[in-house]
């Protein structure tokens, strides 16, 4: 009961502060338990999915309903980033148990993983507005645009989808890296969207919370498949996410989102470097 | 579009039930010691982006319907791999 208690309060704590600085809850969620606690990663990482899963289960129909996002817009990114997303659950799994060292391996790939999402969150400058190129034929074909009320400018803007081939791509490596290691992948989909897309910014956040939401579930079938994926984790882990993102967006309004940034990433460095320990002591036998 | 709200709307109810269900049974396997009710119950909520697809899939464009049903293909291959193989 007490492990239960434990991750509830994390999750609540993460939940509240994960809106506010602008990342999921999965990249928080699995690289802090991971660095301060002794449960398996494995279970970690099938918790993480999960709560990535409930995250945007939470946010999406809003995003939704005020036309942020739309399906035109995230089908044709799904069907990549489905295909390797379930890949990558599949070698994650494959490279912790099948090798004598595997677990160690994927938690200081894990740490190094966690420091290059930093040095991407702490390098990347986000365009509110970016101005969009023409068209592509992908984009035309399945009308990748939409409409909404922007509430920064007080009027309805106009938003569509450029570099969609480019984007393909790129969505394809962030599936695999996602299903890998469990986490949500907001913080890659973001700046491709973003940058890349030429999407505006909050359109860019509530498609990649749709994203995560239609190609988290086949990666959690592979970590349920594998027994991966533990009620005593994962039910206080999805209530304490979810109580803590309606707390966390309450309180955007309120608190500078840049001191939470700034106090997000530096949580972030110290697990990222903890990880990376870690998992070089354990591969080095030290334990 | 209607697609889109249908969607929408299929995910928020959809996860608030499945939400409750999980806590009220989590709470009782506590008491009973039985982990499979709740498995099972979090297996439900992975279903939810497949269902609310099935639900936007009548009111859909034709090119929209087209995707779909690739994206609902891809999930039935890739939990038939992943519980059946």
């Amino acid at each position: 009961m007490e492990m239960e208690a434990f991750i509830f309060l994390f999750s609540l704590v993460i939940g509240i502060i994960a809106p506010l600085s602008g990342v999921g809850g999965g990249v928080m969620f699995v690289p802090l338990l991971t660095a301060f606690s002794g449960i398996n990663v494995d279970y970690i990482r099938g918790g993480g999915v999960m709560v990535a899963l409930a995250s945007s289960l939470t946010s999406s129909p809003t995003a939704i309903k005020r036309g942020f996002t739309n399906l035109r817009m995230v089908l044709p990114l799904i069907l990549i980033s489905n295909l390797t997303a379930f890949g990558g659950g599949y070698l994650g799994l494959y490279i912790s148990r099948e090798f004598p060292e595997g677990k160690h391996y994927i938690t200081l790939m894990l740490g190094l993983l966690l420091a290059f999402i930093l040095f991407i969150m702490s390098t990347t400058e986000r365009v509110e507005f970016p101005e969009p190129k023409g068209r592509d034929k992908i984009c035309s074909f399945f009308q990748m645009e939409g409409e909404c009320f922007e509430p920064s400018i007080g009027k309805d803007i106009r938003y569509s989808a450029s570099n969609t081939t480019i984007a393909l791509a790129m969505f394809a490596f962030v599936g695999l890296v996602a299903g890998m290691f469990g986490l949500g992948a907001g913080w890659a989909n973001v700046p491709v969207l973003n940058l890349v897309m030429l999407l505006p910014i909050r359109v860019a956040v509530a498609t990649s919370m749709l994203i995560i939401l239609l190609n988290t579930s086949i990666a959690a079938w592979v970590y349920m498949a594998k027994g991966a994926v533990l009620p005593e984790i994962t039910v206080p882990a999805i209530l304490g996410m979810t109580i803590g993102s309606k707390i966390g967006a309450e309180l955007t309004l309120r608190v500078s989102p840049r001191i939470i940034r700034s106090a997000v990433m530096f949580i972030l460095l110290i697990a990222a470097a903890t990880n990376i320990i870690k998992g070089v002591m354990g591969i080095a036998g030290i334990t | 579009m209607r697609d889109d709200r249908v969607f929408a709307e299929t995910v928020r109810i959809s996860f608030y039930l499945i939400l409750g269900l999980m806590t009220v049974v989590f709470i009782f396997s506590k008491f009973m010691g039985d982990k499979v009710v709740v498995t099972n119950v979090l297996l439900m909520l992975t279903f939810i982006p497949a269902l609310s697809l099935i639900t936007a899939l009548p009111l859909a464009q034709r090119r929209i319907k087209f995707l779909i049903l690739a994206v609902l293909a891809e999930m039935v291959l890739a939990y038939y791999l992943a519980f059946h193989s």
